[in-house]
């Protein structure tokens, strides 16, 4: 669990927290009529405001539900968005490279009597040491 | 001028303080985070840098990072790129770690100096991986011009690089690129025998005495494919490391007849066996690698560096062995010292400022670059918590330490500057009597907490090494392993089907606590003016017993990193059952002390 200081008060999250799920709620009921869901995040608003004005111990609580169903859905979304992404590159690509015949990873065998080392060829410029690669 | 090295994001993070040159401090992040080997940013490190070194909020002029991110970077996508469809495991725990933290280094070092109430200099550089670590071999190195061999698990690339270093340049010569690495086979038998990979090889490496190399034809006719120059190629359709989350698979539990062992499971003969299988083949490699250094460089010195370069029992082979007439290898070797070597690299290689070597003095001050408490804030810090302790005078010190040694009390000692390293040389360390029958596996199970096979290593005046070892140098940073003298050596009463842990209770020589079960011991030689404290006891115990040998192992207990303030010594001692605690000057002895539940 992070140990980081909270930048803002206690009250002042809560109070954002429910600024935030109100709006939310409001969009809900009177844009798509959901009128029972938008009850139940009002409520959960409401309960967040208060206990976090009143009640700490409560709220911080509420506050480590919180980060676990945000993390929760953060993996859960990395992991989709990270699935297409190697879906959609890696696997064509690796496609390409086996078309191609090319191994980044040098993979296969070479003669019994050839070197494996790799003479370097980067070059003596000085800037090379400014740049990250 | 002040230069901050930093070496961070995958194990040992760490920060280095040059100052023209000079090194003036040095500390592994674990230290101060209580996290064995610990990874993230060295903050902590570089505010213990800071504060040594004096530097002023805008005192700092340049930092340098160990390695270079995006070409880091781009190793991992292309290696994706090769191995998909598999390998998305290992992706998907990957890239939101490199797209978070680690592509925005410079960000991490501003932020990190800020929190070090520091500014952000103007130049920012970014070595190559195996660069910092040639560097980190070569410049503090007593030698004018050498050659300078690196071998780790992997760096950007590199694996293994053979480099020149002549007065301030380095160029490196030629390198061999992962994913066939010497030190990732190294690790996959660690993986395989049940030990953590990056922190068991030490294990791996000292449980090979007691097994026979049965499977070294095995691995060579299978696993790897090795060139009489050194280089290698592994066969990649064994190992598990390119596109899954595991070391090795299943063809090569197929290979050596069955799973790998459960960490925390039973020891057996075929993990001994492994053991000693992959420590003749890895010594054979690195033999190769040695006499292709000489050839190709013709260079009378070798400097060593790199994960593997701590494989101490490979190192004496290389000693003993190797055409170089002389070799110095970097204490640190580990990714921690390529925060230093990155650093000393801007200084002479990219600033072109000379390099003064006499042939003979290192530059590492004996490795003690760490915190340091004076008598004054221990006497504070057992004052403000009520513990009982003497201080005992300048000349009564030694004494009085040899004296408990000699009646079998288990010491820790905590004095002057920590080491940087992975080697306790003497300031944090538990010390005991060499010559005792039960010590090795007193220390191993009641005060270390860990496996009963492991053998501890001697430390001696270096003027005595001669007398106990089959050695004729000093070696300082214990990196060296040589056998016990034939004179001192005794046969054991039965060997043949003895278990590992018989086996290691057996007495074998006259210093049987540090004597392994091949009569070899990994050697401390102390000097007089690197560490005169260390030296000053050693002494006195051999004026007391006759015997110029003690045992010294790293003030820690399992899983945790070496003790760092007086308050990580006195919890570690209480938790253990050490007899003493030497805090400087003070002695505190167990019995004295308040009920656990107090501490």
């Amino acid at each position: 669990m992070s140990t980081t200081k909270p930048q803002f008060s206690r009250q002042a999250r809560a109070s954002l927290q429910a600024v935030a799920a109100l709006a939310i709620a409001s969009i809900l009921y009177f844009r798509f009529d959901l009128r029972p869901v938008a009850c139940a995040i009002a409520s959960i608003a409401g309960l967040t405001l208060l206990c976090g004005l009143f009640i700490p111990r409560a709220y911080s609580v509420i506050e480590r539900i919180q980060l676990f169903i945000g993390r929760a859905v953060g993996s859960g979304i990395t992991f989709i968005l990270l699935g297409v992404i190697f879906a959609l590159c890696f696997v064509p690509g690796r496609l390409i490279l086996a078309l191609q015949r090319k191994d980044p990873l040098r993979r296969k065998n070479s003669g019994p009597d050839e070197s494996l080392w790799i003479p370097r060829s980067g070059s003596s410029d000085p800037d090379r040491y400014k740049r990250q690669y | 001028m002040n230069i901050l090295g930093i070496s961070a994001f995958y194990h040992d993070s760490a920060a280095a303080l040059i100052r023209d040159g000079e090194i003036i401090a040095a500390a592994q992040e674990e230290r101060f985070t209580r996290k064995k080997h610990d990874h993230s940013f060295p903050t902590a490190a570089i505010r213990y840098c800071m504060t040594r070194g004096d530097v002023s909020a805008d005192g700092l002029d340049a930092v340098v990072f160990y390695d270079k991110p995006i070409l880091k970077f781009s190793r991992v996508l292309q290696t994706h790129f090769a191995v998909a469809p598999r390998g998305f495991g290992s992706f998907v725990r990957a890239i939101p770690l490199w797209l978070k933290q680690k592509l925005w280094t410079p960000l991490e070092i501003e932020k990190s100096l800020a929190a070090c109430g520091r500014r952000m200099p103007g130049n920012v550089y970014f070595t190559e991986h195996h660069e910092a670590h040639a560097a980190s071999a070569f410049y503090p190195s007593p030698f004018e011009r050498a050659a300078i061999l690196t071998i780790d698990g992997v760096g950007e690339w590199a694996c293994t690089s053979l480099a020149r270093g002549d007065e301030s340049a380095l160029q490196v010569i030629k390198e061999q690129h992962f994913p066939h690495s010497l030190g990732l086979l190294y690790s996959a038998f660690t993986y395989f025998t049940g030990f953590k990979v990056n922190s068991g090889e030490y294990k791996l490496m000292g449980l090979a005495p007691y097994g026979e190399p049965k499977y070294e034809r095995t691995i060579r006719d299978h696993l790897v494919d090795i060139r009489q120059d050194g280089s290698i190629r592994l066969n990649l359709d064994y190992f598990g490391y390119l596109g899954g989350l595991t070391m090795t698979n299943r063809r090569f539990a197929d290979l050596f007849g069955g799973p790998r062992r459960e960490p925390e499971g039973e020891i057996t003969a075929r993990e001994a066996d492994l053991a000693r299988s992959i420590q003749a083949v890895t010594e054979e490699i690195v033999l190769r690698l040695v006499r292709h250094a000489h050839e190709e460089t013709g260079e009378e010195n070798l400097c060593l560096a790199g994960g593997v370069a701590l494989n101490c029992v490979a190192n004496g082979r290389v000693i003993s062995e190797s055409p170089f007439r002389r070799v110095w290898i970097q204490p640190a070797a580990g990714d921690a010292g390529g925060a230093l070597g990155a650093a000393l690299l801007v200084w002479h290689h990219l600033m072109k400022n000379e390099r003064e070597a006499d042939g003979v003095h290192d530059k590492m001050r004996g490795a003690c670059l760490g915190p340091q408490f004076e008598d004054e804030e221990i006497e504070a810090f057992l004052k403000e918590r009520g513990y009982p302790a003497r201080k005992l005078e300048r000349g009564e010190w030694a004494r009085t330490i040899a004296k408990r040694i000699d009646d079998g009390k288990v010491i820790g000692l905590f004095q002057g500057r920590m080491e940087f390293g992975p080697r306790a040389l003497g300031n944090r360390s538990i010390i005991g009597d060499a010559r005792s029958p039960v010590l090795q596996s007193r220390m191993n199970l009641k005060i270390k907490n860990r496996e009963s096979f492991r053998p501890f290593a001697p430390s001696c005046m270096v003027e005595r090494v001669g007398d106990y070892f089959d050695l004729d140098e000093p070696s300082p940073y214990m990196l060296l392993v040589a056998p016990v003298k034939e004179r001192l050596r005794k046969q054991p009463v039965q060997e043949s089907g003895a278990s590992v842990v018989d086996r290691c209770n057996q007495v074998r020589s006259d210093i049987p606590a540090v004597t392994h079960v091949d009569y070899s011991a990994r050697v401390q030689t102390v000097d007089k003016d690197t560490n005169p404290r260390y030296y000053e006891l050693i002494e006195a115990f051999e004026k007391l017993t006759g015997c110029g040998v003690i045992v010294n192992t790293s003030f820690n207990v399992r899983g945790e990193p070496i003790v760092c303030t007086p308050e990580d010594a006195y919890k570690c001692f209480m938790r253990t059952q050490m007899d003493d605690l030497v805090l400087g000057s003070f002695l505190l002895h167990r019995e004295d002390q308040p009920e656990v539940g107090d501490v």
